[in-house]
């Protein structure tokens, strides 16, 4: 009875497509209700946690192109999305085929923005440590020592057989997830953030995609060369610390560990005449799923206003310290995000 | 009229607090608006100049707003009255009497129905401004500037009542979503999440 038990929060169809390819799933049906069984019980095996390395590994090096379809508190919007990989090169294309035309190109941590309409571009050189989630080795440990891997079954996404996953924190500091991974490469398909009581906040969902697809650098690299006519905003964040900057959190907030903190213009260079281009320093925490940014900056009182908001299950809390205005933005409980202001400290 | 009349100014900061949700002195604020074509033109105004400093575009030209307002007021001037409530004084008064007492009634009413579209169709231009992906934002927006004081939708809504301006989160958001990457499930189209939630729209 365990499956059963396991699949029961999947909602009835659900149930019924895993009956169907139960005798496939057999490996899986023993995981899942293994991991149900003690709330102590170590979790997730090998097998469930071989599977994080195939979706990570495939969503780096695979090569596929597809439509990738975001829903955010009812609100839809899909994107053409390629992705290639050549050895330790990446090169990725989005379209956004919504609203107004914008086109993201992506070569290893260079990301050029086009906005056709209006002929301007924004070149970025990102943060590396947000590009190369290699870099972060440990992370998955982190992961699970947050949350409960279970296995529920199959499913079938944008048209390819898909084997599906729970991973549920094992505190209230942070939401579930649920994926669905495509059963032949490990590409994830779909993933929806779950609040507490079950309601999907978000989801990402390839409606079709095709996994290796001929690598095609070119359809990256030419256009990234072709600005003639665009106006060319640059940024760039610099790499910092949140000590050296005269900060620190008193207390950490469980499971979540500092991965990065830059310097950064909120508006790109170069915009001035609308805004004063605001430099803000951000400090990201991740608990190895996902990640809290911390901002800080002068307090601007006619601008800035405190409060709270949620989109999806993106929360963002705002609030002044001193003669500082401080962000909070993460895809995290409200609780959560609050934790965070209440440690952060300055030091000088 | 004088711009350093204090009554004047005192209506445009009821106005400016308006535009900020706060509704201290929102009866003051719609009296004005109604009366006065200049403080129907300052509120105008004051949403262009929100708009241009939270936003990092502006997508349509102020004459399109001013041109649908035109005609919005036109419509409604010209809709038939069929929702009036006609009180029993007014009924059992003689004929003459009903007919003020019916215009007494109505201009108040089509002048808030009037302004609460128009509270509306401002919110709604000023947030979709930045890129056409806060559409839906600005509608859950424009749902609140017309349920005026009634249900603001919960996510929406500050800690302190006041609804957030999303043009100026937008700005956290995209920075914040460069490092959706960084789980340890790099998922597919990270940077699609986002170009889609978080694009600044220059």
């Amino acid at each position: 009875m365990q499956p059963i038990a396991v699949m029961s929060s999947l909602g009835r169809y659900l149930m019924a497509v895993a009956l169907t390819v139960a005798s496939a799933l057999c490996p899986l049906f023993a995981q899942a209700g293994a991991a149900a069984v003690p709330a102590s019980a170590a979790a997730s095996g090998t097998d469930v946690r071989s599977w994080l390395q195939r979706i990570h590994n495939a969503a780096s090096q695979r090569n596929y192109q597809g439509t990738l379809v975001v829903t955010v508190d009812g609100s839809v919007s899909s994107s053409r999305l390629a992705h290639y990989c050549e050895g330790k090169q990446y090169f990725e294309r989005i379209e956004r085929l919504d609203g107004r035309p914008q086109r993201v190109y992506r070569h290893n941590e260079q990301v050029l923005t086009l906005w056709p309409a209006a002929k301007v571009a924004r070149i970025e050189q990102r943060d590396a440590v947000a590009l190369f989630p290699a870099v972060l080795s440990g992370s998955e440990e982190q992961l699970f020592e947050r949350y409960n891997m279970l296995a529920e079954g199959g499913d079938r996404v944008a048209g390819l057989e898909a084997v599906v996953f729970l991973l549920r924190p094992r505190d209230v500091h942070r939401f579930a997830q649920r994926l669905w991974a495509d059963r032949d490469s490990g590409l994830l398909l779909r993933a929806d953030v779950l609040s507490p009581d079950g309601r999907v906040l978000e989801t990402a969902a390839f409606s079709e995609v095709t996994i290796g697809v001929k690598s095609q650098p070119e359809s990256v690299l030419a256009p990234m060369k072709k600005l003639d006519g665009y106006r060319v905003l640059r940024s760039a964040p610099q790499r910092t610390g949140l000590e050296a900057e005269g900060w620190r959190l008193n207390s950490p907030v469980a499971g979540f560990k500092q991965i990065s903190c830059v310097k950064r213009s909120l508006e790109a260079a170069g915009d001035g005449e609308r805004a004063p281009s605001t430099e803000v320093l951000q400090t990201i925490f991740s608990d190895g799923l996902t990640h809290v940014s911390v901002f800080i900056e002068p307090l601007r009182a006619e601008r800035h206003r405190a409060g709270a908001a949620a989109f999806g299950a993106t929360h963002t809390l705002m609030q002044p310290l001193g003669p500082h205005w401080v962000t909070v933005m993460g895809d995290v409980p409200m609780a959560t995000l609050k934790q965070f202001a209440a440690a952060l400290e300055r030091l000088r | 009229m004088n711009r350093d009349d204090p009554t004047h100014q005192r209506r445009q900061q009821a106005l400016s607090a308006l535009m900020d949700g706060e509704g201290a002195e929102a009866d003051l604020a719609c009296r004005a608006w109604r009366e006065d074509a200049g403080v129907r033109a300052d509120w105008h105004a004051y949403h262009l100049i929100g708009e241009l400093m939270r936003s990092d575009d502006v997508r349509c030209a102020p004459q399109h707003d001013a041109r649908f307002l035109g005609r919005l007021r036109e419509r409604l001037a010209a809709e038939p009255v069929v929702l009036t409530p006609v009180s029993p004084i007014a009924s059992s008064a003689p004929l003459a009497r009903q007919s003020t007492s019916r215009r007494t009634w109505v201009a108040p009413i089509a002048v808030a129905a009037g302004f609460v579209a128009v509270a509306g169709v401002l919110v709604v231009t000023r947030v979709a401004a930045p890129d056409g992906t806060t559409t839906d934002r600005s509608a859950l927006a424009a749902g609140q500037a017309t349920a005026s004081s009634a249900a603001v939708p919960a996510a929406m809504q500050s800690a302190e009542g006041r609804p957030i301006r999303n043009a100026e989160l937008d700005r956290y958001l995209a920075a914040h979503k460069q490092y959706s990457s960084t789980s340890v499930l790099a998922v597919p189209g990270g940077m699609v999440r986002n170009a889609v939630a978080a694009a600044p729209g220059r």
